[in-house]
This record gives structure tokens, sequence and C-alpha cells, in this order.
């Protein structure tokens, strides 16, 4: 039994241990701040290899189940099950013209293809892949994650203004005005959570719904479908990606850009849709902790869950209107992110922490939460059905000769 | 209301995710293994939609219009056509071109030329609905792609007995059975 | 405060844009995201049709028809071949009579599958409606396919009947799938109509009242969306309509959300008339014999037929010849796209695509 439990134990902390032991190694000829710079630049360098790896199997993944949704295959021709088709896909686009508008703003439209890229990998560095697994511990984490999240609005915005093209400059400005109005309900959303912890470093989130038995998800479910849905619309995935909104404004911002650039937006695209994710899985589903299986196989197995139901939602939901993404935002997003915030702070100070009692008063509030809504909204539904007249005989349109 | 009709979408499409599978498992010999399947997929059944096209291939409906052929009179072993040019005049798009010769065959006036340009065609299918011999059929044949348009798509008299004795052996179109991919 | 001074901007939108249908170009001007005006141009696909159709005999008219809507080819001929027929005065067989009715039928669930399936992609579903929808089109194609030989252009009707009887292998089949027809509906349904996103993207946009539907000449289930029941089936039953039982649906409003309501109660009553129709259908001959080309008497004749997407009339003129004099088409896209601007004016850009996917237009018909 303890022989299992110590490879177990082993398998669970095996990177931990890689990365004492390569310092180990350094120590011996280096001193100690060139121990602590190396080890630095070796963290960076995993995490981004890991990044654009990833890549690599998250578009296939993407694409072949997109694929089963619509009653197809999906790519299934490069590599077994189609599995390298992301590297074909990658030489093909690494061929491609580098094409710039001759009218276009030369050093920022090529500067913005670069710049969507950095915010998503400096992400990365507060995730905690699995138990001792993060490659730097913030005290104010959350915040660092938002703060950097938003940078990468900047780059869009850019790449919008900057190609010169109508369609492009209408994605940026779609792309300005939804990032800006979901990131309040996003935060907002998570700030409950950070009442129950009293911490903002992402560590002490899964350590505190370790400490509750419970994953956040029980305790703010509310909160997580708002997270969830304002942190689509800012990585601008359906049902929110109006700034690319293909059948509408063609490709949006990155209407001009071919080749190599192009390549960059889909990567920022894909790593910024992995972190949300794994963001959510960090703050609400209890990040590393689960039985038997190694932390980090817990945290991409919960990860690429909610990716799953990305892609899902993609492959199911129509697009929302600029007016109504506004709306939705301000008018229920917002409100309830604070009605949730009150509530929780409220209850929070009324049940004791990490007990059974706190944990059903708090399901509690939520579900009268959404009971209310239900309440307010189920007359204007019954009201707004819609449903075809059918008529036996016809009628001659009546035509006004004057 | 609430996102119920947004949670009732995505059963929908879950249900598909799973079909595929399920689907898959059906056919599970088949999908990975190079081999043409001749079966198309039914009504009511679920699943991938797909054919694999190079690996697996469907059969054609007997009367499935594809290039012109000539057919052969299995009994007397030439062609059933007798060169009279009502296919050149009937056809809408003047794909036709066709010459008689001067002497006879067999007591049977016979072709001297035939031409039939593929570039023009529109496979309507009146030359051979109008053929007083039945000497014209449509071929099942479906891979007709060329590097060029122009004299590679421009069947003469000899490709097009071809055609129809690999195709038709009775002599006869629309065909007996459903053409088998080949 | 003082009203903010802002410019508008001039959008090409077309002719290669994802979701024109083909290639059709609007001019937008653009308040921000609102539409201030909208100036369609057509004409990119324009290949002499009625031209060509002047120089072809009666018959050789057929197979080009199918090129018209090429999402409908079967109501395409069966316009034409009715008005040829009423020329000459032509009665086509029994039996003939009821196989037009099922193909046309059926193509009219086709075509409202495909109307559906586009304006739901284009609402911005990333294809998931549209492979479904194309998937029960692939089905009847198919049987198309086995009838006819030819899966898009079938070139079936012909002058005094239809070119073949049905195949062995056609009535269960085709049985088969007005059986599922309903259940496939239902799914369609169950995937979007109570989507919170899509009833709040379709309602009250690009309304059309019924009287401007009327003056606008709109026809077809764009024009009972707005709330009149009008169906020349109905109100003017040509071929053998007037034996089955089946209803008109109308909308009530007349936005985007009605017209798709319409479709999907359309492509209801059309598989509820294909049953009537093989229920009743009776055995026989299933064409009169066989001409390369024959000669109408003189005269003109107008004959219009409700196309799954509206009024298709053909104007046809005789001079005795072996070719028609004159040969005219009353295309309903072309005449639905005329209410385009109308509709929408004052919305967003994103509402401009739905509008177009609701209104259901086929380049090769609005061009010719």
């Amino acid at each position: 039994m303890e022989a299992i439990q110590g490879i177990l134990e082993f398998i669970d902390q095996i990177f931990v241990k890689l990365s004492f032991w390569f310092s180990a190694q350094l120590a011996n000829f280096l001193p100690d701040w060139g121990v602590t710079f190396i080890m630095m630049f070796a963290t960076v360098l995993v995490l981004i290899v890991f990044g654009l790896a990833s890549i690599i199997w998250i578009n296939v993944f993407e694409r072949k189940i997109i694929g089963r949704i619509q009653d197809r295959y999906g790519p299934n021709r490069f590599g077994p099950w189609g599995l390298l088709q992301c590297v074909a896909d990658m030489i093909k686009l690494l061929t491609k013209e580098d094409v710039t508008p001759t009218k276009a703003d030369r050093l920022i439209f090529n500067l913005a293809a670069v710049a969507p890229v950095i915010p998503t990998f400096m992400i990365l560095a507060v995730l905690p892949f699995g138990r001792g697994m993060v490659a730097a511990d913030l005290s104010i984490g959350y915040l660092y994650i938002v703060a950097v999240g938003c940078l990468g609005t900047i780059a869009i915005f850019m790449a919008g203004w900057s190609s010169r093209n109508k369609y492009a400059l209408l994605g940026g400005m779609r792309t300005v005005a939804q990032m800006i109005s979901y990131e309040i309900p996003m935060v907002l959303s998570v700030v409950g959570v950070l009442l129950l912890v009293g911490s903002l470093s992402m560590v002490s989130i899964v350590e505190a719904q370790g400490q509750w038995r419970l994953p956040f998800v029980v305790l703010q479910p509310l909160a997580f479908v708002l997270y969830f849905t304002a942190a689509v619309a800012e990585v601008n995935r359906s049902p929110f990606d109006l700034p690319e909104g293909e059948s509408e404004i063609v490709a949006g911002y990155h209407t001009e850009y071919s080749g190599i650039k192009f390549a960059m937006f889909l990567l920022a695209e894909y790593i910024n849709a992995f972190s949300i994710c794994a963001i959510a899985t960090t703050v609400f589903l209890g990040g590393w902790q689960g039985p038997i299986l190694p932390s980090w196989a817990w945290f991409f197995i919960k990860t690429y869950f909610l990716y799953f139901v990305l892609i899902w939602m993609r492959g199911t939901l129509p697009r929302l209107r600029v007016d109504q993404l506004m709306n939705f935002s301000w008018k229920t997003l917002v409100p309830l992110a604070l009605a949730n915030l009150m509530l929780t702070a409220l209850v929070a100070k009324l049940v004791p922490q990490y007990s059974h009692v706190g944990a059903i008063a708090f399901l509690v509030m939520n579900v009268v939460v959404i009971v209310c809504i239900a309440l307010v909204k189920y007359p204007r539904w019954r009201r707004d059905r819609r449903e075809v007249v059918l008529v036996p005989r016809t009628a001659t349109p009546q035509v006004d000769s004057s | 209301m609430l996102g119920f009709g947004i949670l009732k979408g995505m059963s929908v499409t879950l249900r598909r995710f799973v079909d595929t599978y399920v689907g898959d498992l059906g056919k599970f010999p088949w999908r990975y293994r190079s081999r043409p399947v001749y079966k198309r997929m039914g009504i009511t059944e679920r699943g991938a939609f797909t054919i694999q096209y190079p690996e697996e291939r469907v059969a054609m409906f007997p009367r499935y219009r594809g290039p012109l052929m000539l057919l052969t009179d299995p009994e007397k072993g030439i062609t059933r056509c007798i060169g009279c040019g009502l296919c050149e005049r009937t056809c809408p798009t003047e794909s036709i071109k066709v010459t008689r010769a001067e002497e006879k065959v067999d007591d049977q006036r016979v072709p001297e030329t035939y031409e039939y340009d593929m570039n023009t065609c529109m496979f309507c299918g009146f030359c051979v609905q109008i053929c007083p011999q039945d000497a014209l059929g449509h071929s099942p044949e479906l891979e007709m792609g060329t590097y060029s348009k122009g004299d590679a798509l421009i069947l003469n008299l000899d490709q097009m007995l071809e055609l129809g004795r690999k195709h038709a052996p009775g002599g006869v179109w629309p065909l007996e059975k459903e053409a088998e991919p080949s | 405060m003082t009203e903010l001074k802002t410019e508008t901007i001039t959008i090409n939108m077309g002719p290669q844009h994802p979701s024109t249908h083909g290639v059709f170009r609007l001019i937008l001007t653009l308040d921000g995201e609102t539409v201030v005006d909208v100036e369609p141009v057509v004409g990119y696909l324009h290949r002499n049709h009625e031209k060509i159709g002047e120089k072809n005999n009666w018959i050789q008219n057929t197979p080009f028809t199918d090129r018209l809507d090429y999402i409908s080819p079967m109501s395409n001929e069966f316009a034409y071949v009715l008005a040829v027929e009423k020329l000459a005065e032509i009665e086509p067989p029994e039996r003939a009579k009821y196989i037009r009715i099922i193909m046309v039928e059926l193509n009219r669930i086709v075509n409202h599958m495909i109307a559906v399936g586009f304006l739901l992609n284009e609402l911005g579903c990333f294809f998931t409606p549209m492979f479904y929808c194309l998937r029960w089109r692939e089905l009847v194609v198919d049987l198309y396919e086995m009838t006819a030989g030819s899966r898009m252009m079938p070139n079936y009707f012909w002058i005094g009947g239809v070119s073949a009887d049905l195949p062995e292998k056609f009535l269960p089949e085709c049985k088969e799938f007005v059986d599922a027809v309903p259940g496939f509906i239902d799914e369609l349904e169950r995937l979007l109509t109570d989507n919170e996103i899509l009833q709040m993207r379709c309602r009250n946009v690009g309304v059309l009242p019924p009287d401007v539907a009327v003056e606008y000449g709109c026809t077809g289930p764009l024009l009972r969306a707005s709330g009149v029941p009008y169906d020349i089936r109905k109100a003017e039953p040509y071929s053998i309509y007037d034996r089955f039982d089946f209803d008109i649906a109308a909308g009530t409003v007349g936005d985007v959300l009605d017209r798709y309501l319409v479709r999907i109660a359309e492509m209801r009553q059309s598989a509820k008339i294909v049953e009537q129709a093989l229920r009743d259908l009776p055995e026989g001959e299933t064409a009169t014999p066989k001409k390369r080309k024959f000669r109408p008497p003189e005269g003109d004749v107008y004959h219009r037929i409700e196309a799954p997407k509206g009024e298709l009339g053909f104007y046809l003129v005789s001079d005795g010849s072996e070719n028609p004099y004159r040969y005219k088409i009353r295309a309903p896209s072309f005449v639905n796209l005329q209410s385009l601007p109308y509709m929408c004016r004052g919305h967003k850009i994103a509402d401009v695509v739905i509008i177009i996917g609701s209104i259901d237009i086929t380049m090769g018909e609005v061009d010719r």
C-alpha cells in the first residue's frame, strides 16, 4: 500500500523533482544568483514550449470535435487520425506570402501581429498546473491575470486600426467595446470567490478549495456561469466572436493579415482560450485537486473538459449583435455579478468558514437568486413566444390603387 | 428562457457528437482499412455522413447521367449507332458532331466519326432520350478530371465505344444494376 | 449638449463576401455599425439566360431552367413545362402529374432546409445547422439522382409528362424520407428555435409590414411571414394542387423570426402533400410520346407557380416556330430582393446579413 502511495507521490511530483534536480546540478558550478537566473529562464522556456506544443493538438482537437458535432470526421489525412494536421497548416502558413497592404501603417501593422502573443504567455506564469507546479506564485495572482489580459485588447485594436481596412476597423472597434465591458463582470464574479479565500494568489485559491473540501463551483455556481460567459466574450470565442464575425465582417481585425502573422493571431486566440479554461479550473473547479490521479493530470482533465465545452458552444450557438452584446454585459452580467458579490459577502459573514452549513447556505443563496430571475423573466417569455398561424384558405392581397 | 433554449440546442449537438462514435463502431472494420463501401447512408441512420472519398466510394444509380458512351450490340459486335445525327441536332449546347460512313457494315449504317465535347456538355440527357436506335448511354464514370480544358475532354468514336464496352456490356441503358465504383 | 458630429463610411460588401449568397454586391453606408443606406448591385452572374431561351427550341429550354434557381431545379422546370403545356394545350397523364407534385414538394422541403440552414449559419452558428440541413438535403438529392440521373440539374420534367417513370426503389425510400421529415424538423427546431440568442437576433429585425410587402411585389414565404396568407397553390390552383389538403403558414409580425418559422411550418405542410400524393399515386403512363421539337400555336402565355422562393412565372411568346419568340422569367428572388433596402435601414450591419438570408435569394435566379 505504501509502495503504491510512494509511486503515486513520485509521479505527482515528477516535474517538481526534476526542477530541483536540475537546480542542484547547476548549484555545483554556479553561484546562487546564477542558479536562480537560469532556473527562471528554464521555466519561461518550458512554458513557451508548452504553449506552442499544446496549440498543435488543441487545434486538431477543436477541429475534430467540431467535425463530429457536424456529422463529419474532421481532419484525418495527415498523420495518425489526422493528429499532425496542425503541422501541415503551419507549413502552409509559414510558406505563404506575407502581405502588407500598401496603405497600412507598417510599424504598427507588424507590431500588432506579435503583440497579442506576449500577454497570453504571461498569463501562463501564475497558473498552478499541479501541486507545487507554478512558475511564479504571485500574491496578487488574479489581479495580475486581469491586468495582463487587458493587453490583448490593445494588440487587436492596433491590428484593426493599422490595416486601413474598413472591416478590420469595425472588428477592432467591436473588440475594444466588447473587451472593456466584459472585463467588469469577469472580475466581479471572481471577487466573490476571492472573498471566501481572502487572498488573490492562485495557489491559495486552490488550497482554500481543499479546505472547504468542495470546489467553488458548488458554492458559487452563479459566479461560475457569469465568469465563464464573460471570459468567453473576453477571448472572442463563439457566441461572442463579433470581432471576427465571419459572416458579417469577413475576418474582422485580421482581415489583412496573412501567413505567419495571421498564425500569430490564431496562436494568441488558442492560448487565450486555454488560459481562461485553466483559470476557471483553478478558481472554480478545484484546480489540481482530485483523487488518485496525479495533480497535473487532474488539472489538464478539468481544463480540457472546459475547453470541450467552449468548442461545443462554438458548434451550437449563434452570434450576438453588437448592441445586444453590450446590453447583455451591462444589464445582465454586471448587476448579477454585483448582487452575487454582495450576497456572498453577507453569507460569508453569517456562516462559519469551511463548514457544511456554510456550503448549504451558499447553495441556497444561489438558488434563490436564480429563482428570482426566473420569476421576473417568465411572464415576458410567455408573452413573447411566437408561433405561425396556419390558414386553410388563401387571401388575395389588397393593393391600394390610388 | 434563462438559457434553457441554449441547453436544449446543446443537447442536440452533443447527441450528434456521440452518434458519430456509435456509428463508427457500426462500421468498425471499414473505417480504418482502405476498402470501398458500396452503400449510401440510410435515411434514418445516424452518425457521420461523410464518404471518405478515395477509400470509400458509392455505387452510381443505373440512371446516373455521366459522360456519353456509344453502346455496342452484343450480338452483332458493332455499334448500334447509324450516324443519323439526331443527337447532334437535339443537343442544346452543340457538343456532338457525327458524320456517317459511306459504306454499310453488316447491312447497317455506321458512324465514321463521332466527336463528343465534354467541355460544353451539360449532361441534360436529351441525346440519349432522342436516339432512335438506343445507341447512346451515360457511363457511370466519375473521375473525369484533367489538367487542362480542351482536347483531353473531347472524346472520339473509339473512346466512346470503349466506354460503352466497359460499362454496358449488355448494350442497354439504363444499366441493369448499380454501377460499382472502379 | 450638442450632438456629436459623425461621418458615415461606405463599405463594399461583396461580390466576394462569405454571406451574400453568391456574387452579390451591397454598397452599405454605415454610421458606426448602423446601416444608413443600402444599395444592392446585381448582375455579376448574368449569363444571357433569356436570350439563350429564344435561341433554343421549346424542348431544349428545360435543362436551362434548372440553372435558374439551382437550389430548386424541379420547381423551375415545373413552371416552364406548365407554361408550354398551357400554350400548346397538352395534357400530361395522371401519373406524371402526381410524380411532378411529389418532386416539386420534395424540392420545397430541400429549398427551405437550405434557406433555414444558411440563415442560421449567417447568424453565426459555425456551420452546424447548415451541415444538418445539407445532410437531409442529400437524401432528397439521392432520390433525384435515382429517378432522373442527376442530383442538381435533373432535367426530369418533359413537356407532356416526365422523362422516365419512377424507379422501383423510389417509392419505399421516398415514403421513408417523408415519414422522417417531421423528425428532422423537430430536431432542427430543438437545436435553435428556442435559443435565446436566436430569438434576440431575429425578433423585430427587418420588419416588412404587409402593405409594404404587397407594394414591393414580394411573394412566397417573405409575403406570408408578413401576415398575408397568399399562396398561388391555393389562390389559383395549378396542376392538381386542388386535390391536396394542406394549410398556408402565415406569420404575424413580418420579421426574420417569422420568416424562419414560416419556412419550418411550410416544410411540414410539404411533407404532408408528398404523403398524400404518394398515397394517391395512380398507375399508368408517365409521358406523352417524345418528340425532338414541336411547334405550339401562335400566341403568348404567362404561367406562374408557387416556387419555394415565391411566385415564379414564365411569360412565353410563340410565333408558331420551333423557338420561343420571347422568353421572360419573373424570378421570385429578384423581386423579393427589392425590399432589402427598406428592411435594412436603421439596423446594424450584422442584421443586413441575416435579412439577406431570410429573403432567401439565389443569385442564379436574380441575375439570370
